[in-house]
């Protein structure tokens, strides 16, 4: 036996760990790593193994055998079958922040009354199983220490339950406010009930009987005892109570709440689909050896307290604590989780709709004393029926009476998301239905039991359940549908099975709101709120949607509606919400563009199926045609608002879709403002070869547009299609200018052809001066007229070639040439001109280096570069030619102080017939021969300002030659 | 269709819980077999789930 204060104590230390878990967890000490791990989720579901799986379970196996396994497989099947009711449960209200069974049934099935009425109803179906609960730990602390009676007990239980309750699960309003510290906590209890139950069943395997084979001879031995001792429960019963485990798993309120209400992943239910079996299968392995070793050591207590007889009848203290934990464990887990959930549920669905507080009041503060006083006030009325049922009813009997209960939602539920002609009417009759069965046939006789006690009273019994369980369900089921059938859902009603069915494309999506502007809608809503809440939720739902204050576009404000919606309904439930935001933030009749709702289904992609995901998916694929084509397409609509922005259109104008969408054309910067807005109230359909500036470019643009009008609207939107045709453009100038030049090329060739016969005749009488004369200074100035001579032949033949677009015969003239020389004769040449002695021309390049090529042809391009450079410098300024390398070129700069080039000539300089020259000086075609030069011996050429001071800097890049078979390159000396 | 079959299965169960609970209660059954069908069960919606989250991640 134990004293008082040591089972107060353990008691209290193993709270103490509780609050301690949740209050860790919330200071951020437990890593969220661990708070949000699906393993801690999987355990919290655990909550669901109350006492009636502890205790219940152990005394039903004890009269029915191993029908006990339906409690535990009725649990499993509703995860393993969650596609059919969890998955699109938890889809929709973690979606729509549905944070109870109520909001849920309120949202798909609108009607003011519904979530009150649900309410109600779960409320007083589920407190027979919080008054077990109590009922459980008062008898088991009894057993224990008999100073205090069981009510005493009771009520020191269920105060300090209240105080965590309020503490953990009622510190924050709303439910979108996760509780991580009472998910954490919860997920301890389930370890800790677990692991509990795994030692008791050890040890009495292994220390009752003493082996697992011990055991099994025992049973072997005994197996007519066992048979004589229980009953046999019916096909039909066996079935209703599956299927009432079932639905009670899935629509218990502890079971929603730490599935949907504390969770915002919902990959979570991934991991329960074979987490929760897997934990529900562990806990069911510990029931048989319980049970059969407590019979062994002929336990006096009843069957349902054989874990802490185990521990009384072998005088282990060690068993009987832990028995004591595990009892008290399962217990506060499910008392504090369903109040938690019943409180928000009674709060948001029955208190609120009947008082509405005045706009004066903080609103927040109101909310969350309500909730903990309901949550006090639920505890006490589960004492209540605590102090009503007295010893006469078994844990399970009560458990089921609850179950059933529960089990009449599942027709409600089912149709939520697998029937669309579903409606409000068809609930209210199965409903009325079903709790009326279950009223008489269950409830009746065990208040009659209760209040009466009328020894005429029928007892609850596995006929009554079976029979309550499958009438209750089959009233409800067959009322259901056929007022379901025989009514017509409301458009609203219809919406919201599009919304829960999720494979319509209809959706609650209704247009454009009358409010135009964020500050209007906040406006409106502090007629409902008052200012500073409806500051505080419009900025909340401004910053989830990532919109900015100034948002006006009509289907981000109809999109930041939906969202203060969702908010709104976690914290005063769906139908309060709801109504609140329909009242005061309307939508305009038959405002519904399609654009808007394609914007509003990108958001529930994922949720469509069937026929409409399909056409879903041709929609998507038609859009991104349209967004991935080449041409530059807009649309904009019959209020001068841009819907559609494509991606060609983006590279055109440089402007991002999201910026533009939605606003009106008048909001486009410029040019593009401009060039819409007088193409859209232009007459013509088309406009060719308009010339704009973007930024730094210049644009040539072909615009195009077509209405597109629909059999609803006479006037429909504006496409318009923008060609940019700038490079086609420009390839068409660049087309001219080279006709241009290849009839001019022709004209020189023919000029070049009769220049070249008269050149050859000067050239041939300098020969002949040369043979004839002996003097030197005419031997001199007759080879100076032949190499002139040459030089024009030369340049004739460079010009034919050139206009002809020949590449010369390179192969046959390549001879290494040294630059320095090659440079010096240039320079030889040009001293024969005045301006030598007016411009000196300094050769500074290195010797010995040597490029392949025609020597001829190089100190042309030479004599013509630094001919140009001395035309362009003034008097006694010097023009320097220098050398560098690098590991296979020579680069050559010449470099005059002259008046420069234009920047914006210095890519032309070298194109054939461009000349900086006044008329007449120059033909526009010296660079460019030498450019053709430079090309033809593999380099480069190009014109760079000299310095800031002006003068004009000409690098020629040509490879240099490696004369010596393994003789080393120059390069540049650092 | 994996998940249809576990759907199937779990309903087959419904159907047969009565015959299941004879079994547990024949002769030549060890008194932890019932578990076993079970315990495969979890192990397919563990594969299940094992499948989808490697599926998920190779689309990402």
């Amino acid at each position: 036996m134990f004293s008082l204060t040591q089972l107060f104590g353990i008691g209290l230390a193993y709270l103490m760990i509780l609050f301690g878990s949740a209050y860790a967890t919330e200071r951020g000490i437990i890593p969220r790593s661990i708070s949000r791990h699906p393993a801690t989720r999987v355990f919290s579901l655990g909550v669901f193994a109350g006492a009636i799986a502890l205790h219940g379970v152990i005394g039903f196996a004890a009269k029915y055998g191993s029908s006990y396994l339906l409690y535990f497989i009725g649990a499993g099947a509703a995860f393993f079958l969650a596609p059919v009711l969890l998955a699109p449960l938890s889809r929709i209200a973690l979606s729509h922040k549905l944070g109870s069974l109520a909001d849920v049934f309120a949202y798909r099935y609108p009607a003011p009354w519904v979530g009150g009425v649900i309410s109600i109803l779960m409320l007083l179906g589920v407190l027979p199983l919080l008054a077990l609960q109590i009922h459980a730990v008062s008898v088991t602390t009894h057993l224990l220490n008999q100073e205090l009676s069981e009510d005493v007990l009771a009520i020191l239980f269920c105060l300090t339950i209240s105080v965590f309750a309020i503490l953990f699960g009622a510190r924050h309003l709303s439910t979108r406010d996760k509780h991580e510290g009472l998910v954490v906590a919860i997920a301890l209890e389930s370890i800790i009930k677990l692991t509990a139950l795994m030692f008791i069943a050890w040890f009495c395997i292994y220390h009752v009987f003493g082996s697992a084979g011990a055991m099994e001879t025992w049973l072997l031995e005994n197996k007519e005892l066992l048979k004589n001792t229980e009953q046999r429960l019916g096909d039909g019963a066996s079935r209703s109570l599956l299927l009432t485990f079932f639905a009670a798993t899935v629509a218990m309120p502890h079971v929603y709440h730490m599935l949907i209400t504390e969770n915002d992943d919902e990959r979570a239910l991934a991991g329960a689909r074979w987490g929760f079996p897997l934990y529900m299968l562990l806990f069911s392995l510990c029931i048989p050896p319980i049970l059969w070793a407590a019979i062994n050591l002929n336990a006096e207590t009843a069957a349902e307290f054989y874990p802490i007889a185990i521990g009384l009848n072998t005088g282990n203290e060690a068993v009987t604590i832990v028995a004591f934990v595990a009892c008290l464990s399962a217990a506060s887990g499910v008392l504090i989780v369903t109040t938690l959930a019943l409180a928000s549920m009674t709060l948001n669905h029955v208190l609120l709709p009947l008082y509405r507080p005045s706009r004066s009041v903080d609103i927040y503060s109101l909310l969350l004393n309500s909730r903990r006083i309901l949550i006090a006030l639920i505890i006490l009325a589960s004492f209540g029926i605590y102090e009503l049922l007295g010893e006469d009813q078994s844990l399970m009997s009560l458990g089921i009476v609850a179950f059933v209960a529960v089990l009449q939602f599942l027709p409600g539920l089912l149709g939520v998301f697998h029937w669309r002609r579903a409606n409000r009417t068809g609930l209210a009759a199965g409903l009325i239905a079903g709790y009326l069965v279950w009223f008489s046939l269950l409830f009746l006789p065990l208040a009659d039991n209760l209040l009466f006690g009328s020894p005429f009273a029928p007892e609850i019994s596995e006929r009554s359940w079976h029979v309550a369980a499958t009438l209750s369900l089959a009233a409800n089921s067959m009322m259901f549908c056929i007022f379901s059938v025989l009514t017509q859902p409301t458009t609203e009603e219809k919406l919201a099975a599009a919304q829960c069915m999720s494979d319509s494309l209809a959706s609650s999506f209704r247009g454009e709101l009358y409010a135009s502007s964020v500050t209007e809608m906040e406006n409106n809503l502090a007629m409902a709120l008052g200012r500073t809440a409806s500051s505080r939720e419009v900025a909340l739902a401004l910053s989830e949607l990532s919109y900015p204050q100034d948002e006006n576009r009509p289907h981000a404000l109809s999109k930041l509606r939906n969202q203060m919606e969702t908010n709104l309904s976690s914290m005063l439930g769906q139908t309060i919400a709801h109504r609140i935001v329909d009242r005061v933030l309307p939508f305009k009749a038959n405002s519904g563009s399609v654009h808007a709702l394609e914007n509003y289904l990108e958001d529930y992609q994922t949720q469509l199926t069937g026929l409409a995901a399909e056409l879903d998916d041709l929609r998507r694929y038609h859009r991104q045609v349209l967004q991935d084509l080449p041409t530059a397409v807009c649309s904009i609509d019959t209020e001068y608002t841009i819907r559609t922005w494509n991606l060609a259109m983006q590279n055109v104008t440089g402007i991002e879709a999201e910026t533009v969408v939605g606003f009106p054309v008048t909001d486009l910067k410029e040019p593009w403002k401009d060039l819409l807005n007088t193409f859209i109230y232009d007459s013509s359909r088309h406009k060719t070869k308009i010339e704009i500036v973007s930024g730094e470019k210049k644009l040539v643009l072909n615009l195009h547009k077509a209405s597109v009008a629909n059999y609803t609207r006479e006037r429909g939107d504006l496409v318009i299609v923008i060609e940019d045709i700038s490079e086609s453009q420009l390839i068409e100038e660049q087309l001219i200018h080279n006709e241009r030049l290849a009839s001019i090329g022709q004209l020189v060739a023919g000029i070049a052809h009769e220049i070249g016969n008269p050149v050859t005749g000067i050239a041939c009488l300098a020969q002949n001066m040369q043979l004839d004369s002996q003097d030197p200074e005419l031997l001199e100035l007759s080879g100076q007229i032949l190499e002139q001579t040459e030089r024009i032949s030369t340049i004739l033949q460079t010009l034919v070639n050139f206009a002809y677009g020949s590449k010369g015969d390179m192969k046959r003239r390549s001879v290494p040439v040294e630059l320095y020389r090659c440079i010096n004769e240039a320079i030889n040449l040009l001293s024969l001109s005045q301006r030598e002695t007016e411009v000196p021309l300094i050769n500074q390049c290195e010797k010995d280096v040597y490029t392949l090529g025609d020597p001829q042809r190089l100190s042309q391009v030479f004599v013509n570069l630094l001919s140009n450079s001395q035309d362009a410098s003034k008097q006694h300024d010097d023009v320097r030619i220098t050398s560098r390398f690098d590991e296979k070129s020579v680069i050559i700069e010449i470099v005059d102080r002259g008046h420069g080039i234009p920047s914006d000539k210095l890519n032309k300089v070298f194109e054939p017939f461009f000349t900086t020259k006044d008329p007449g000086k120059g033909t526009g075609l010296g660079l460019a021969i030498v450019s053709t030069i430079v090309e033809e011996h593999h380099g480069s050429i190009r014109a760079v300002p000299a310095d800031e001071s002006g003068g004009t800097r000409i690098i020629i890049m040509l490879p240099q030659y490696d004369h010596g078979q393994g003789a080393p390159m120059k390069v540049q000396q650092s | 269709m994996f998940e249809r079959i576990i759907v199937f299965i779990v309903l087959g169960i419904f159907v047969f819980t009565p015959a299941v609970s004879s079994w547990w209660e024949a002769d030549f059954f060890s008194w932890y077999d019932v578990y076993l069908p079970w315990l495969l069960l979890i192990l397919a919606a563990l594969w299940l789930h094992w499948r989808t989250e490697h599926n998920n991640k190779l689309e990402q």
